[in-house]
């Protein structure tokens, strides 16, 4: 399984990220061991959950392949996670 | 800082960075944008994604046209100053003001590019096709040094002589009544920064010794007739009564045209708004072109005025 980067992901983790201690490692991490796996209906791209670090990556599974769409590091995950699943948008 | 929009298209991600703080935190909205926070929970930048469905590819779309434009014109001086051919189309442009870098890919090439350095102070590089030898990229190391080095020489500032000239020019010759030519001269100084004459309040707003003095040496050179005239109906139902009414020689509109010109090829701009506000000012009744003055400089309207 490849895991390849949007450069939007990488800039953003270059330049915006890595000021929080989040880097490419750590959203490999998140991808292959998340601590939750979320499907987005609204979108079809999956949501893989790291609670310690605060951290959503988001992504598309391309064949074998994960294409990470954008990382997102929130201190209001869990509120994030509830309202959507409450939604229905993360499954 | 400048505004930093970039839109990478295969994640469908639109990225907009708004200040230089580092982020403390996002939020992930329930509209799909992601907002960065500083430390002061100030937005730092928003991201949206799935962009396109959003209806942000027509704002995109039109955001872009801008920065192309200003870029044409870049491209359009380079030529100019360095007379360099440039092709027409843009295919892609990448600015980067943080590495003060700008590529821009004309056409994509069919086999390997050369690169050539242009005679610009900042370093820059055209490439061409080794095969067809056209144009295909353009790359500028420095191009906060390229701008500054393309910048238009700004107008030699008009003289005092020149701003009155000028004036006389765009009036074809002739202006009617010296409070006319005072308010004229004044609005001109004021809203556009030519000329450097100093005015004081009088009578009927705004009033130049320095002017009247000009005006005087112009008549003694034999460069401008001022004579008597008597009121027209038209100037009599407005209650005009000029006095004077000053005429250019030929000499002295020349020399007016020949400013203009200079004018008009530094700051287009300006000369433009030169004409219109000296063709409004000419035509407009004199009681509204006072009471114009009045309203918009009342420091220079009679101290009487003032206190009614």
């Amino acid at each position: 399984m490849a895991i390849t980067f949007s450069r939007h992901a990488r800039e953003k983790l270059e330049k915006e990220l890595s000021k929080l201690g989040v880097n490419e490692e750590q959203v490999r991490e998140a991808v292959s061991k998340p601590d939750e796996l979320l499907y987005d209906t609204a979108t079809g791209r999956y949501v893989a959950l790291k609670w310690k670090e605060k951290l959503a990556v988001i992504y598309e599974r391309r064949g074998s392949d994960i294409f990470i769409v954008t990382a997102i590091y929130s201190s209001k995950l869990e509120n994030v996670v509830q309202r959507r699943r409450r939604a229905g948008r993360w499954i | 800082m400048d505004l930093i929009i970039r839109y990478d298209p295969e994640a469908d991600v639109l990225a907009v960075k708004l200040g230089e703080g580092a982020v403390a935190d996002e939020e992930l909205l329930d509209n799909d944008a992601v907002v960065g926070y500083d430390r002061e929970g100030r937005v730092v930048y928003v991201e949206v994604l799935d962009a396109s469905k959003k209806g942000l590819a027509s704002a995109l779309a039109r955001a872009r046209a801008l920065p192309r434009l200003s870029l044409r014109m870049l491209l359009e001086r380079l030529e100019e100053v360095h007379g360099v051919e440039l092709p027409e189309s843009i295919v892609d442009a990448l600015v980067d003001w943080e590495q003060d870098l700008l590529f821009v890919r004309f056409k994509e090439p069919s086999g390997p590019e050369v690169g050539e350095p242009l005679p610009t102070r900042a370093p820059a590089i055209l490439f061409t096709d080794e095969r067809t030898g056209e144009v295909t990229a353009l790359e500028v190391i420095g191009l906060s040094e390229l701008l500054k080095e393309l910048e238009r020489p700004r107008a030699e500032p008009l003289s005092n002589r020149e701003l009155v000239a000028t004036i006389m020019y765009l009036a074809g010759g002739r202006v009617r009544g010296s409070t006319r030519l005072q308010k004229t001269v004044f609005l001109v100084q004021r809203k556009l920064g030519l000329g450097s004459l100093s005015f004081e309040p009088w009578r009927y707003g705004p009033w130049s010794r320095e002017l009247e003095e000009l005006l005087r040496e112009l008549e003694e050179r034999g460069l401008l007739k001022v004579r008597a005239e008597t009121p027209d109906l038209a100037s009599e139902f407005f209650r005009e009564s000029p006095s004077r009414v000053y005429e250019a020689s030929r000499e002295l509109i020349e020399e007016g045209e020949r400013a203009y010109a200079r004018l008009a090829k530094a700051e287009p701009l300006k000369a433009l708004q030169l004409k219109r506000l000296v063709a409004a000012a000419l035509a407009a009744p004199l009681s509204y072109l006072v009471a114009y003055v009045y309203v918009k400089y009342p420091e220079m309207t009679p101290e009487k005025l003032h206190t009614r």
